[in-house]
């Protein structure tokens, strides 16, 4: 039977709304050895995992992370594996949780994307979905971010589209854009079924002793409790403005800032049929069990399901 | 199995005899007990004993993973001042200890600083910790659980622009304390070192922290804020546990620890480790002043004595039983004066590092094998020193942390491989412990003598 905290995504029915973000999740390894993690695995309703790539990436030198006020800037450098070992390694470990598994994918031409997802469906059928970060440099382009071009972006989901198969494509958008329903628009005009929203949002942060940038790459991207209004606000742009997003035939996966039960249900009520939560995750390991039961506390006291909560701040 | 001969065997290594289930040499006693034995026993013995360790109970389970389950804080009355071993460890190889992270709050039990106030040792209760396995560490938050408002500020002004810090901050355990043992135990215990790789002290239960409060550093600046019955939240344990007792078996005849500034904190629980097991320790330590060490002693008052003027690490150090000729100083800023008993030839005016050459160079260390602690730089100058040595080296690295187990990927350290292959390896997950050899410190430095600062400078 289905639960008041069940949701849709596309075709992928979730026991809840809750997920894990990419980048911040980790492997199966990892959640294995927290104490809590059974009852971790029982909140999510779907794990994203770590941006993979095709070949494996050393990541940015250090430092790679600082904190601001509400927040943190990272400039980690999609460090992982590569896909070979993220089949062999981490795939069969987190299969075991018999959660769906969507895999974050990132690739610096669009070609790589296609065969990037190729190997991912040839290699591990059931994945419940692919995860397209479309914020990495187009290297072909003069490194400029693939999702600020919706000509791009619409080109990658259809090259990822083709391979996919049965897995479910969300496209993650990027905030550092001026209008995010152009870039919704393209990937839904290349067919994504779902769209996530938002990626870390470029800040700089400059060391006072040394007189220079923080980081290697000057900019990093913040994410945290800071960014919540930015996410809710773009969720709610493409559910007011896409016919598709409003009537879920691409729903919205929402991210950025979700630190409490409350959020997600401001997320919920803006648009999103899902959510992700990254920063706060690995502040606090315990925050899904936490919100899954703030959650169930509100949904009970309203008499109403999380279904039924998407979108409906947009009537009047 | 036959229980008896096992441990007859362990013993005689160590020319100690058992009659019955009671081990002897000379005035020293161990009596081997069930789990079931009441607990009158126990009590009796460590009566007796009055703190003199000649007599010591050992609560032998079936298995590691039975002992591990009796040897808990919340057990710790049921079997007052006895060790633990299993017959599991006894009779074969020495099992590992698995640790899974809790998230849990502890209890501040005291907040005191040196006499400069540079370095605050926090004692606080946990016993979500007591499986911790140096040099595992823990994150902890750095403001109590209720926060009032405008009480503990950073910058000051009308407006408090303070962040909230929402990183938690890792930290090394410094000592930790066995419920019915005093602090000092150590000092006095003296286990047959073959069967005391069998043996474990009572699940820890209290710990310290000794912490730097960094000038411009947020978390250490709010920790000095913490009193006495303010709940914080932590995470821990986490890293890699460093099982010392195989070393017995590698040929590690000495381990010498060498600590710069903080960096010695974390590894004060490595020597009580080593000092339990009954491993020949020689300590270095690097630090400013004398005086940056100073402090009222709120141990003591929390063990029921009078305060007394204390020093960091020194007295620390000799609680965990390492004689006084066995501990060198090195102070940068002034000439270390003669404390504590030390040698007067144990003193050093000068950095840690020129220290331990000297040391390695007028005398020809057996087997050894060094770890050490402390700012970049100087333990990229301890790798050079011990490769020429031919000693092996373990370095326990501190870096920026995000999560603290392992899923953000921003504590990073360049490692080389032994094929060669270059990669950034997660201090929290695959550390903080590494080989010294696999490290890459940063391309192009040139260690510095005069740049070392071990001491409280950087
Ligand atoms: C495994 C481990 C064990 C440690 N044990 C001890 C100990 O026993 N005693 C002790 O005094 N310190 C120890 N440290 C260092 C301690 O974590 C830092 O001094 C502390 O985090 C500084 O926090 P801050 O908020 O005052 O500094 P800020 O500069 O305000 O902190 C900003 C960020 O940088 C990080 N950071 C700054 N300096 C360091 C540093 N040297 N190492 C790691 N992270 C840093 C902080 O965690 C924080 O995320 C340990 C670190 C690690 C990784
Ligand atoms: C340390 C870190 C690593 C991240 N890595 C990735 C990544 O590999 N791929 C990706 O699409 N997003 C990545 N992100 C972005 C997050 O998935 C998320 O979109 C963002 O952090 C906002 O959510 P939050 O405020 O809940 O953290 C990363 C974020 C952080 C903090
Ligand atoms: S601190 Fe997050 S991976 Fe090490």
């Amino acid at each position: 039977m289905e639960t008041k905290l069940a949701t849709q995504v596309g075709r992928l029915r979730l026991r809840s709304p809750l997920l894990t973000a990419s980048g911040t999740s980790g492997s199966a390894d990892e959640l294995a050895g927290l104490g809590g993690s059974q009852a971790t695995v029982a909140a999510l309703g779907a794990f994203v995992t770590k941006g993979v790539t095709l070949a494996p990436r050393q990541g940015n030198p250090e430092p790679r992370i600082i904190e601001t006020r509400a927040g943190l800037l990272n400039s980690i450098g999609l460090q992982n594996k590569g896909v070979a070992r993220f089949l062999s390694e981490d795939w069969p470990k987190l299969r075991q949780y018999k959660l769906p598994v969507i895999v974050n994918i990132s690739a610096n031409t669009v070609e790589e994307y296609g065969e990037l997802a190729g190997r991912l469906v040839a290699g591990a059928p059931d994945i419940a979905g692919l995860e397209i970060n479309v914020s990495c440099p187009n290297i072909k382009e003069g490194g400029v971010s693939f999702g600020v071009d919706p000509v791009a972006i619409e080109k990658i989901v259809r090259t990822v589209k083709r391979p996919a198969g049965r897995a479910l494509i969300i496209t993650k958008l990027t905030p550092n854009i001026t209008d995010i329903t152009v870039a919704a628009e393209a990937a839904i005009a290349g067919g994504t079924d779902a769209l996530s929203m938002i990626n870390t949002l470029r800040g700089v942060a400059i060391d006072l002793r040394t007189q220079r940038p923080y980081f290697a790459n000057v900019a990093a991207g913040l994410s945290g409790p800071a960014v919540k209004p930015v996410g809710l606000c773009m969720v709610w742009d493409c559910f007011a403005k896409i016919p598709e997003c409003r009537s879920r035939r691409v729903p919205i996966i929402g991210i950025g800032g979700i630190s409490t039960w409350q959020d997600v249900i401001e997320y919920l009520l803006a648009g999103a049929s899902a959510v992700q939560v990254g920063t706060a995750w690995f502040v606090y390991p315990d925050i899904f069990v936490e919100m899954k039961k703030g959650l169930e506390r509100y949904l009970a006291g309203n008499r109403t399901t999380v279904r039924q909560l998407v979108g409906r701040a947009h009537r009047w | 199995m036959n229980l008896n001969a096992t441990i007859a065997q362990l013993l005689a290594r160590d020319g100690w005899t058992l009659d019955g289930h009671v081990a002897r040499q000379g005035r020293r006693r161990i009596s081997f007990f069930t789990p079931d034995t009441p607990v009158a026993k126990f009590q009796r013995i460590a009566r007796q004993d009055r703190d003199r360790f000649l007599h010591l109970a050992v609560v032998v389970a079936a298995t590691a993973a039975v002992m591990h389950r009796l040897r808990t804080p919340q057990l710790a009355d049921r079997y007052p001042r006895a060790l633990f071993t299993s017959l599991e460890e006894l009779a074969g190889p020495l099992r590992p200890r698995t640790t899974t992270v809790a998230t849990f709050h502890a209890e501040v039990l005291s907040n005191r600083p040196t006499e400069d106030r540079s370095h605050y040792r926090l004692v606080f209760r946990a016993p979500e910790l007591s499986g911790l396995v140096p040099p595992q560490f823990f994150m902890m938050d750095t403001l109590p659980e209720r926060f009032p408002f405008g009480a503990r500020t950073v910058n000051r002004g009308p407006v408090d622009w303070t962040p909230r810090p929402m990183l938690k901050r890792p930290f090394g355990i410094c000592r930790d304390f066995h419920p019915h043992f005093p602090a000092d135990y150590l000092k006095r215990l003296a286990l047959p070192p073959s069967l005391a790789l069998t043996l474990h002290p009572p699940a820890p239960d209290h710990f310290d922290l000794l912490y730097k409060v960094l000038p411009e550093g947020l978390g250490t600046n709010l920790m000095t804020k913490l009193n006495r019955g303010d709940r914080v939240h932590m995470l821990g344990p986490l890293g890699q546990p460093f099982d010392v007792r195989p070393l017995r078996a590698a040929g590690v005849e000495e381990v010498h620890i060498i600590g710069g500034g903080v960096g010695m904190a974390p590894l004060i629980t490595l020597v009580e480790a080593l000092r339990f097991y009954a491993f020949p320790v020689k300590v270095f330590l690097g630090i400013a002043t004398l005086a940056s060490l100073r402090l009222q002693d709120e141990l003591a008052v929390t063990f029921g004595e009078s305060p007394r003027a204390a020093y960091v690490y020194l007295d620390d150090l000799l609680a965990a039983g390492v004689k006084p000729a066995d501990i060198f100083l090195s102070c940068d800023m002034a000439r270390p004066r003669r404390v504590r008993g030390l040698p007067a030839a144990n003193l050093h005016q000068g950095l840690v590092p020129e220290q331990y050459r000297r040391f390695l160079r007028e005398r020809p260390v057996p087997q050894a094998m060094a770890i050490t602690c402390g700012p970049h730089r100087m333990m990229e100058v301890m790798t050079g020193i011990c490769r020429a040595a031919g000693l092996p080296l373990k370095v326990l690295l501190e870096k920026r942390m995000g999560c603290g187990f392992g899923v953000c990927f921003s504590c990073v350290q360049k490692v080389r491989h032994a094929d060669g292959s270059e990669d950034y390896a997660r201090v929290c997950r695959e550390g903080p412990l590494f080989d010294a050899e696999e490290i890459v410190w940063k391309p192009n430095s040139q260690p510095k003598w005069a740049g070392c600062g071990c001491a409280a400078r950087c």
